[in-house]
């Protein structure tokens, strides 16, 4: 594919291009859903396309096509030359490139593990997924149903950009996803939900603390305790966060505040707060392609610009210090690429999106600690999704009632909502152990369909967050 | 694009790939294949990103004896099938029996097309282009305050499904989606209004600017809610479509076989208030989601599935309706009602097409007012109370509101910040206290307004 990468470069830039980018995609999916024991969908899909975009007097065109020959590559260059020409119309100050770094090829490009799911047959991935099943039931009371999705995403993505070289790397995600449902007392259904993945080989899945039978064992738990669970009073509470629904923060609210492209809109509540404190001290958010610390993050070397993945402070001590940036709002911005130029497929122009966001640590070392800084309060786990950015609405998964620094009671799924810059300025605490999550199910939605992305941090103590309480 | 050829080499190659599954020594074999050219226009930031281009591929679902496989590629190359079909195959073998498998869905008479809008069919991006240009100017005369947000899409192409069973079926689509969002005010007080039109005949960029404008002014100067307590709340088309979709996995036959379906076993019963009745529609060719034919080539029907609060009927794909003892309702989806970029990729599943409830001639916005002594007035969207984020299974939902008014005395007394609005899907259904006129046919559903009791807002 080099070779067609590099003609279509040169085709660009001989068709009155500026700068030009082009991008190919090589990627399989293998996919196992199971309910109940019966396997209800497996499929492996294959998607390779090529994009292309370009700059033509200072303004941006994109083109696509899945027929990566010679003559489709021709054609696609060709309609994001006259895309670029058709932006020209509105007379925008024209936009030129930060040039490319010296080093772009620094990064490694494959993540090394012991057991790449390309090496391991079929049948060894119907064994997780039943394995999972297995640790799931035993553990709960009486439920309902069981499902499990598996999937694995892995392959080549390959960028050139003029004026500079080949960029090669290799995604891979691995996610076994399991979901119960139960009946409640009195009627009704509830679900839970829990996971083993990351970017990580499939020994992940045999893991002792984070594997398949700990985390099985885990939901079937956390299930049967949902099912008699009381509903938190409706207000404000002193909450503790756990890992998820920190990185959710991190990611929908303050990381979509902090996306280049919601900040030149004037969308963004951070768009002149640079400089400023928007948090208390206890804030520092980062957004990295690769990260060290715990969890599973997602594994993303470069973007899909070639830009390589850096590791950019958002916020430290509770100081706003940057925004993440694709090549073209970097420059409106006038500075540097954070690496942030994302594409969920080839047939979508990489804007603005999050890599791996979470929290950095504190000084409170164990959750025991945490409860009785906590005091009365309410502790919130797990997330199923919602709303962010300056007003953010999510819901959790299950809580816990705390009184005097001790948990009494198990809480049912609720909201919790609030506003972000006094969100990050009631953080008191966070804790010692960063934990991150990332995936192939769910991810964010911005605009494209949803991309893979990390998120987490350790618990975070928030003295004002308002919960929904019951619903009717 | 000329969709009667599209369709024509969509069916040809769908064929071709089902004969080369055969080949391979399958008893039965099935291929989606799908074709989809967009010309987008996203003006998000300061700078708009427009782009142009085709997404497509196939899916084959094999079957050998009752153990089955499926596989997809993104080209449409015909070199590429075999290697797709060897890989659903292999799929296949490691796959258990499926005892419910009965083979695959067989020819039924086709529904009704959507209408193939000509003007969308030849949009080019200039002309997105030209009609965002004017929707600056327009906006920028109303209002120099305002910050705009505009995006609009043409898709057009075509599917097409062939199997072993004799389907051989396909059809052409085309949308136009205008989503238009203004914003105006500062900090706290910024407040922000969406105009979403989706169309198969073309755009009609006509009236969208007055209507954001006079949406996100009339959000100026909001107050507090007076209480936090239950309210009657009005929900507008865009928001009672939301909750009526929050329904899919109470009608859905794979949920039933899934032992997750909310009204399982409720057919005859009352389900919901006894003025909703409530449709799966895919007769009307003025709408966009209208197609003669499902994922699988199963012919499509309007069904009723609420019938004056009692449930009637629900939804089933080929599979399921044979596992439940009947038939497809011709509900085979694989990515989903909207259709996803990636069709291709997913297998078929149970989804419904455009669920509706009957509106009532004559009742307006004030006389759905007038019978509100106190109450909400909301506005879409609401965050948390999209398509994704009601709890299906539960029928709980939560989300903020950002459009909403106070109610009193039968009118609209003033913009509320931001609320919080929870309930249990199920339940509030079972407290309708009006519904809503026709809404026009560009909307993006033909949900119309509902007014339900006993919401939690604070």
């Amino acid at each position: 594919m080099e070779d067609l990468l590099e003609l279509a470069v040169d085709l660009g830039l001989r068709q009155g291009a500026d700068t030009a980018t082009a991008r190919y995609d090589d990627l399989k999916t293998i996919l196992l859903t199971s309910k109940n024991g019966e396997l209800t969908n497996k499929g492996t899909t294959v998607r390779r396309g090529f994009n292309f975009t370009c700059y033509v007097g200072g303004q941006k065109g994109g083109a696509y096509t899945p027929e990566t020959i010679r003559e489709s590559i021709k054609q696609t260059v060709k309609t994001a030359i006259r895309v670029a020409r058709a932006k020209q119309t509105y007379g925008l100050k024209p936009i030129v490139l930060d040039a490319l770094s010296e080093d772009l090829a620094g990064n490694l490009g494959t993540l090394a593990v012991k057991k790449h799911p390309n090496d391991t047959d079929i049948e060894a991935k119907l064994a997780y997924v039943e394995r999972i099943e297995t640790a799931t039931r035993d553990s709960a009371g009486e439920i309902q149903s069981v499902e499990v999705k598996y999937a694995e995403y892995s392959g080549t993505k390959q960028v050139l950009a003029s004026g500079g070289r080949l960029i090669t790397w290799n995604p891979l995600v691995i996610d076994l996803y399991a979901t119960v449902t139960a009946k409640i007392p009195g009627g009704g259904l509830i679900f839970d939900s829990d996971r083993v993945a990351g970017s990580a080989g499939l020994e992940l899945f045999d893991s002792e603390k984070d594997g398949i039978e700990a985390k099985g064992t885990r939901l079937g738990k956390s299930v049967t305790e949902i099912v008699t669970a009381d509903h938190v009073n409706a207000g404000m509470h002193r909450v503790l966060l756990d890992p998820s629904l920190a990185g959710l923060l991190a990611h929908e609210s303050l990381g979509h505040m902090s996306e280049a492209d919601f900040v030149l809109t004037g969308w963004s509540v951070l768009k002149d707060k640079k400089g400023e404190a928007i948090g208390s001290p206890a804030v520092t958010v980062i957004d990295a392609g690769t990260v060290s610390e715990g969890g599973y993050p997602l594994f993303l070397p470069y973007d899909d610009e070639g830009i390589p993945a850096g590791s950019t402070t958002i916020v430290e001590k509770g100081i706003l210090k940057n925004f993440l940036s694709d090549r073209e709002n970097a420059a409106l911005l006038g500075e540097k690429p954070t690496g942030n130029g994302r594409a969920v497929a080839y047939y979508h122009t990489p804007i603005p999106r999050m890599r791996n966001t979470y929290f950095t640590d504190g000084e409170v070392k164990t959750e025991e600690e945490m409860l009785e800084l906590l005091g009365n309060g309410v502790y919130l786990q797990k997330t199923r999704g919602g709303h962010g950015g300056a007003n953010f609405s999510f819901t959790t998964g299950k809580g816990y009632l705390v009184k005097n620094g001790e948990i009494k009671s198990v809480l049912h799924s609720t909201t919790m909502s609030g506003e972000l810059l006094k969100f990050l300025h009631s953080i008191e605490h966070a804790g010692k152990n960063v934990v991150l999550e990332s995936g192939y199910f769910g991810g964010c939605g911005k605009i494209q369909s949803p991309l893979q992305v990390g998120m987490g941090g350790p618990l975070l103590l928030s003295s004002a967050m308002r919960l929904g309480g019951k619903s009717s | 694009m000329n969709i009667n050829n599209l369709k024509q080499e969509l069916s040809s190659f769908t064929t071709r790939s089902v004969e080369t599954c055969l080949s391979l020594g399958v008893d039965h074999a099935e291929a989606f294949a799908l074709v989809k050219e967009v010309e987008a226009l996203h003006h998000l930031g300061n700078a708009p990103t427009l782009d142009s281009g085709t997404r497509s591929g196939y899916g084959l679902r094999v079957a050998l004896g009752k153990k089955i496989g499926f596989s997809s590629s993104s080209s449409l190359n015909r070199n590429s099938i075999r290697k797709t079909a060897e890989r659903a195959v292999n799929m296949a073998r490691v796959a258990a029996d499926d005892p419910h498998f009965e083979g695959f869905a067989g020819p039924t008479p086709e529904g009704t097309s959507m209408i193939i809008g000509e003007q969308l069919l030849v949009m080019t991006i200039e002309e997105l282009v030209a009609m965002d240009q004017e929707l600056f100017r327009e906006a920028k005369q109303r209002d120099p305050r305002l910050v705009l947000s505009p995006s609009m899409e043409v898709t057009k192409g075509g599917f097409a499904v062939a199997n072993s069973n004799g389907v051989d079926r396909g059809a052409g689509f085309v949308l136009g989606v205008i989503d238009v969002m203004a914003i105006l005010g500062e900090g706290s007080d910024q407040r922000d209004f969406t105009d979403l039109q989706c169309n198969n005949t073309g755009f009609d960029s006509e009236g969208v600017i007055d209507r954001v404008v006079e949406g996100v002014t009339a959000l100026q100067g909001s107050k507090p809610l007076p209480r936090k307590q239950q309210y009657s709340v009005l929900f507008d088309p865009w928001v009672s479509a939301d909750l009526i979709q929050g329904l899919e996995m109470a009608i859905s036959g794979q949920a039933l076989t899934g032992k997750n379906c909310p009204w399982e076993d409720r057919i005859g019963d009352t389900v919901v208030h006894p003025s909703l009745t409530i449709r799966d529609v895919v007769d009307d060719e003025h709408l966009y989601t209208t197609i003669p034919v499902d994922h699988e080539g199963t012919g499509t029907r309007t069904r009723i599935i609420v019938d004056k609060g009692m449930l009637k009927s629900q939804i089933f794909d080929d599979y399921h309706g044979k596992r439940h003892g009947t038939s497809s309702t011709g509900n085979a989806l694989r990515a989903g009602r909207y259709g996803y970029d990636t069709d291709h990729e997913y297998y078929p599943r149970v989804c419904y097409h455009e669920l509706t409830a009957d509106p009532v001639r004559g009742m307006t916005l004030e006389r759905q007012l007038e019978k509100m002594e106190e109450g909400i007035y909301i506005q879409g969207d609401v965050q948390g109370i999209s398509y994704h984020h009601i709890d299906k299974v539960s029928g709980n939902f939560t989300g903020q509101a950002t459009r909403a008014y106070y109610v009193k005395r039968g009118g609209l007394q003033y913009p509320l910040k931001p609320v919080m609005i929870n309930g249990n899907l199920f339940a509030a259904l079972e407290r309708v206290t009006s519904i809503g006129e026709p809404v026009k046919k560009s909307s993006f559903s033909r949900v119309p307004r509902l007014c339900l009791d006993g919401i939690n807002v604070s």
